[in-house]
């Protein structure tokens, strides 16, 4: 065993790692790779849909490259992205929200009652 | 002492987040699929598709296109040198040696026109060129102008007429001859204005044909979609395990989107099939003009009026109307894609309640629908009804 001042020389000399150093380490490890997890896992979507006064009022693809107006936004859909570029209302916020393309993301333009959700794939095997 | 034991304590935490790190990146990163075959392509004007496991898929794939297309080219009416465009074009009297396939698609719409009670009918085609809902009219509902007026009520009239006589001395106004030794059929025309559409039930008939061919191949699972109709058998293999296929049903309103929304799903755990049949895909509105409204035309024929579904004429008004209480879709559920197809398609015509009751007395499962509710025949379980149910806002029933 070393004594007390041997101890200090060693640590300041960079030989031993402290405890709470390795601690620290560890618990930063830990929440890095479960941060890096869940925003991989974060999925992307493939469908728009765009709500009125909480009604479905339509559905569009991700996949295909768009630009559309409606009830006073103008809903642009580019690069598996969707933005709002222009908006009738007073405040814009809509358009601040940026682009949107993971599951559940949403846009709301409050003045217009539209809500612009990001969902993701249907979990059905088909269509008809 | 005390050093060690921490030490100790420290390599299990470490140890621990990498097993926690490495399970989480293999759950989440690295199913590995089961090969799945997945090709498509296009066959009487719509979208062929299909889903196989299996070496041959891609052989049993080309096997289906050769033979769908060869259906295809001899029945087809926009195709000039098809046997079923010249024997339209043909005088009364004349016939024509057809194929073992159209044989038996003759065999089955004469079937489902006495099953249906006259719903089905595949002689409708002169009344779909009235009204421009016909093979060539696809334009139409894409949204191109409309540059043409409605038939006339005489108009209409005359081909009512003319499918009631066509129907009178035998279904369709043909007389098939089958010899049994050399296997061939011949079909003769008994009025000039026999027009045989067998487009109306041969996509069912093909999702059958394909599903066979996919078991004389060895493969155990597939899908096969043709356009509305869908026929599976054994299961989907997806995230890592065997499931049944789960198929959903699109919502015909609102009319006017870009992609459907899910009205219902549903799960089949053996040989099925799924036909949806619908005023929403193929139609276009037109603009009477005056105290008349805006009505929608779609493909769908009632020969019994020889107008499309929903409307009639309003003899005071002088103008057709359209009924906000027609059905406006039907899925049907068989394991015969061919009877689900017809079926689907006779449904649409019959009222709400005719449709009920036609369901329920000869044991047929589906879904009938008008604009305001749903009725839900031999169906009793739909597939994850908490995330897929846009019926929900419709007057919801369930009959056995």
């Amino acid at each position: 065993m070393m004594n007390k001042e041997e101890k200090i020389d060693a640590i300041k000399n960079g030989k031993i790692v402290r405890i709470s150093d390795i601690i620290i380490f560890a618990v930063l490890a830990v929440v890095i790779s479960v941060i890096i997890i869940f925003v991989s896992m974060r999925e992307s979507g493939d469908t728009v849909e765009i709500y009125c006064s909480g009604e479905l009022v339509g559905s569009y693809s991700l996949e295909t490259d768009a630009s559309f107006e409606y009830g006073g936004l103008c809903i642009v859909i580019s690069n598996g992205e969707c933005y709002v570029a222009c908006s009738d209302c007073d405040d814009h916020i809509c358009e601040y929200f940026g682009s949107i393309s993971k599951v559940n993301e949403t846009i709301i333009c409050v003045p217009n009652s539209i809500v612009i959700k990001v969902v993701g794939d249907s979990g059905l095997s088909a269509v008809v | 002492m005390f050093l060690n034991k921490l030490k100790k304590y420290i390599c299990f935490l470490f140890a621990l987040s990498f097993v926690v790190f490495a399970a989480l990146s293999v759950c989440g990163c690295s199913f590995i699929d089961e090969d799945s075959y997945t090709n498509s392509s296009i066959v009487f004007g719509s979208e062929f598709s299909v889903i196989m496991y299996g070496d041959n898929s891609s052989a049993a794939f080309e096997e289906m296109l050769a033979i769908l297309d060869g259906i295809d080219a001899e029945i087809s009416l926009s195709d000039e040198s098809s046997t079923f465009y010249q024997f339209a074009a043909a005088a009364k009297g004349s016939s024509v040696e057809i194929s073992q396939y159209a044989y038996e698609m003759l065999t089955f719409a004469i079937e489902y026109n006495s099953l249906s009670g006259g719903y089905f009918d595949i002689g409708l085609n002169r009344a779909s060129e009235l009204w421009h809902v016909d093979v060539n009219s696809a334009s139409y509902f894409a949204g191109s102008e409309i540059d043409f007026e409605l038939p006339s009520i005489e108009e209409v009239n005359a081909i009512k007429d003319e499918i009631a006589q066509n129907n009178s001395q035998s279904i369709f106004g043909i007389e098939i001859d089958y010899d049994e030794t050399t296997q061939t059929a011949n079909i003769t025309k008994l009025y000039d204005n026999v027009v045989l559409d067998l487009g109306a039930l041969a996509k069912g008939y093909c999702a059958d044909l394909c599903i066979e061919i996919a078991k004389n191949y060895g493969i155990e699972s597939a899908l096969v979609k043709l356009s509305g109709n869908i026929k599976v058998i054994g299961q989907e293999f997806t995230s890592g395990a065997f499931e049944n296929w789960r198929i959903g049903v699109s919502s015909p309103r609102p009319r006017d989107t870009l992609i459907r929304s899910t009205l219902f799903a549903l799960e089949f755990d053996s040989e099925m099939s799924i036909v949806t049949s619908g005023d929403y895909e193929r139609y276009y509105y037109f603009e009477q003009g005056g105290e008349a409204e805006t009505i929608p035309i779609c493909h769908i024929i009632n020969p019994f009026t020889a107008m499309p579904l929903g409307i009639s004429y309003d003899e005071e008004l002088g103008a057709y109307i359209y009924d906000e209480n027609a059905v406006i879709a039907a899925t049907i559920v068989d394991e015969c894609s061919v009877k689900a197809d017809a079926i689907a398609t006779a449904v649409c015509l019959m009222s709400y309640d005719e449709a009920k009751d036609f369901l329920l007395t000869n044991d047929i499962d589906g879904a009938v629908m008008t604009s305001e509710k749903i009725a839900f025949v031999g169906i009793s379980e739909l597939y994850e009804e908490e995330v897929y149910n846009g019926f929900t806002a419709y007057e919801v029933e369930y009959l056995a």
